[in-house]
């Protein structure tokens, strides 16, 4: 069964991988990182509301064990700012939203592949 | 039949009439929609078959200098092939002329009664790009990829050597050594830096490493994209129209209408005592788990130049070992001058010397011996590593070619100008096919240009002519066009112009570089248009400086048009407009001052 686990903010996200790395190292971590949601629940990213459910959908081919780690990266105006903590860390250099990674892997989508059924569980599989 | 006649007729309408009138023409609107792109697309070609036919006559320059090429091309076949049990296989290569005057064959059965339109064998540059292309026109494509491990176990994913063991890797490990050099060079430039730079090669490698496979993965995630079917296993022909895959779990049997083989090469091993156990070639030295060290570099071909350089400037201590020529194929005046280049910055050459033996010693370093074969004297000395870069393999031998009646030439696959084999559909690109550059851009242009001739109406062939490249040792050398000695042969001594001259790049002043191998020259036609046969280069930024003027060449550039081209200034590729010394003259080459 995969564990998934929801984080917010660049803080929440960057101690719940430093968490899954020293506890839980050897399992595959997979991170998905969209804009963040209304009151409604509704991303202001039209992307990430695509992934989401290819994504979910697809998350039943990752391996057992294997950690989901969904990140809201928040407000627009705060991603849109270039100096957005996310967009600077080496381990995640992002640049669009959604990307669904495999952490410190080559694994990487993003942008509209995000909501490609057939990419996402191709990345998912991946023994690599 | 009756689309083709209706078809033809449209066309007559298409030329009388506006294309608005067309499209707005209310008789049987989805039809036109539907053939519109048929009747473009006719018209385009026949547009560039005139172009074809009358560019020719004018172009005589063009055409003259492709028939003595290739003539003097066949005649060095012909020598190779002779012991060979092959019969005689005369295209015209690169007969430009010939060449246009062959009508394409078109061999376009899609949905046919196979598996696939197309299967693509190797997942390297050009059969990747032939793969995607195919697909973009509408075919049913498989692709296979796999890789034997090297005897030391190296293995890596899709994309062929460019991108794995290969120009990649190689490009970057050279940016490794430039940038140490130019930390050297900040010291002179004001820079405070601590002069104990050193490399850490396992973090070198990992970077390395990670870029390749963040490389193959966006490969595969856009073959999965393209719709293009990607199969990891080793291809063996059954039948002309058969293809067995050695999958991981077990074997699966391929059909298709249409092959292309792109397999591509491997290194060679040379047939010595320790030289399959303790040796490593190019295919291993870029994920080598270890410090190189001390290394001997048996082979002066330029992927044996360009590790000895880039290992120098990591620091480490190469030693080349040459048997006959460097740079065998390239201008030997600039590959003797490359050569000395690194020489001057200590890389010792073992000339005329062949590798005997390679010992185990007791401490785990290798004992290698070594023979002059011109005294016959005995030699040896002991290293840390010994890199073989003598020479590549194309990796005919797991194909089983025989069943599909396709003819190997030695280890590598003779085509047409179409890259069809002896075979009709069976077709071959890259580095598999014999006497051709074995280059990335090349492979990946043919690739590309015989899926568009094969799904897409297109005419256009691969011109192997005139491709510019760059042999990346510490001092750049990259060229186009002719090697003198090539021009000579071609043309004849009297007819040539050779422009030439040392130059000295700004930027070398300060930190005080040498300047002695930078040089360019130019090889002409001496009398009537002064065509540009080739262009020669050895300096910093080689590749970047040469593109363009290959460009230039192809477009038919004269030596009257280089003088009256104004540089950049100040840059060192300007230097190809400063020509003004010819070799005939006698006069000094060596460097001006500055805006003289």
């Amino acid at each position: 069964m995969v564990i998934t686990h929801n984080v917010k903010g660049y803080e929440e996200f960057a101690k719940k991988m430093e968490e899954l790395e020293t506890g839980d190292g050897n399992n595959q971590v997979h991170v998905l990182f969209s804009g963040g949601k209304d009151e409604n629940g509704q991303s202001w990213c039209p992307y990430c509301v695509k992934a989401e459910p290819v994504i979910h959908d697809a998350l039943k081919k990752a391996a057992e064990n294997s950690h989901f780690v969904h990140v809201d990266v928040g407000e627009r105006s705060y991603w849109k700012d270039l100096n957005c903590p996310f967009r600077k860390d080496p381990n995640t250099h992002l640049v669009f939203l959604p990307t669904l990674l495999r952490w410190k892997s080559p694994q990487r989508l993003d942008g509209e592949r995000c909501s490609s059924k057939d990419l996402v569980e191709m990345m998912f599989e991946d023994e690599d | 039949m009756s689309l083709t006649l209706w078809n033809s007729r449209f066309c007559v309408t298409l030329v009388r009439r506006q294309h608005a009138t067309i499209f707005t023409s209310s008789a049987s609107k989805t039809i036109a929609a539907n053939s519109l792109h048929h009747t473009f697309s006719n018209n385009y070609q026949q547009q560039q078959h005139r172009n074809l036919t009358t560019m020719k006559p004018t172009n005589t320059a063009v055409a003259e200098k492709g028939t003595s090429r290739s003539s003097r091309i066949s005649a060095d076949g012909s020598t190779s092939a002779t012991g060979i049990n092959v019969p005689p296989f005369n295209h015209p290569h690169c007969d430009r002329q010939a060449m246009y005057q062959q009508p394409v064959r078109k061999i376009k059965t899609l949905r046919g009664s196979y598996d696939y339109d197309l299967v693509v064998i190797g997942g390297g540059s050009g059969g990747l790009a032939c793969a995607k292309e195919a697909v973009a026109n509408g075919a049913r494509v498989a692709c296979l990829d796999y890789v034997k491990p090297t005897p030391i176990g190296t293995k890596w994913g899709v994309g062929g050597t460019c991108v794995n063991v290969g120009c990649i890797p190689k490009k970057l490990m050279h940016q490794a050594s430039l940038l140490g050099e130019a930390v050297h060079e900040a010291a002179a430039y004001g820079w405070n830096v601590d002069d104990k730079i050193k490399p850490d090669w396992k973090k070198l490698v990992s970077s390395v490493q990670n870029h390749i496979k963040s490389v193959n993965w966006v490969t595969r995630v856009d073959l999965r994209d393209k719709k293009v079917e990607y199969i990891n296993g080793l291809g063996s022909f059954v039948d002309p129209h058969t293809l067995s895959a050695k999958l991981k779990n077990g074997d699966r049997t391929i059909t298709a209408q249409t092959f292309v083989i792109a397999v591509g090469g491997r290194p060679r091993y040379p047939n010595i005592p320790g030289a399959v156990e303790y040796g490593i070639t190019s295919d291993d030295l870029f994920s080598l788990d270890r410090e190189p060290g001390k290394t001997l570099v048996v082979g002066a071909g330029y992927i044996g130049l360009e590790c000895a350089g880039f290992l120098k400037g990591l620091g480490y201590e190469p030693t080349v070992m040459v048997r006959s020529i460097v740079l065998r194929g390239f201008d030997q005046q600039m590959a003797n001058l490359v050569a000395a280049s690194m020489e001057e910055r200590g890389i010792p050459f073992l000339r005329r010397t062949v590798p005997l033996s390679v010992e185990k010693q007791p401490d785990g370093r290798l004992l290698v011996k070594y023979e002059c074969t011109e005294t016959g004297e005995i030699g040896s000395d002991v290293f840390d590593t010994v890199l073989w870069a003598v020479g590549r393999k194309g990796l005919v031998d797991d194909l089983n070619l025989p069943n599909a009646g396709v003819l190997a030439h030695n280890d590598k696959i003779q085509v047409d100008c179409d890259e069809a084999t002896n075979v009709p559909h069976i077709y071959a690109v890259g580095d598999i096919i014999h006497g051709k550059p074995e280059l990335t851009p090349v492979a990946v242009l043919a690739g590309r240009l015989l899926a568009r001739r094969l799904y897409a109406d297109s005419d256009l062939r691969m011109d192997y002519a005139d491709v510019a490249t760059t042999v990346f040792t510490p001092l750049e050398y990259a060229c186009v066009g002719l090697s003198e000695e090539d021009a000579v042969k071609a043309h004849g001594a009297d007819e040539i112009e050779v422009f030439h001259g040392y130059y000295k790049p700004t930027e070398f002043f300060i930190p005080q570089k040498s300047v002695r191998y930078c040089y360019v020259k130019a090889v002409a036609q001496r009398h009537g248009d002064q065509r540009v046969y080739g262009l020669h280069y050895l300096g910093p930024v080689a590749g970047e400086v040469i593109q363009g003027f290959a460009a230039a060449l192809k477009s038919g550039l004269t030596i009257p048009t280089l003088m009256n081209t104004v540089g950049i200034h100040p840059t060192t590729a300007e230097e190809f407009t400063r020509l003004s010394i010819t070799k005939r003259s006698g006069l000094d080459p060596t460097p001006a001052s500055c805006c003289s």
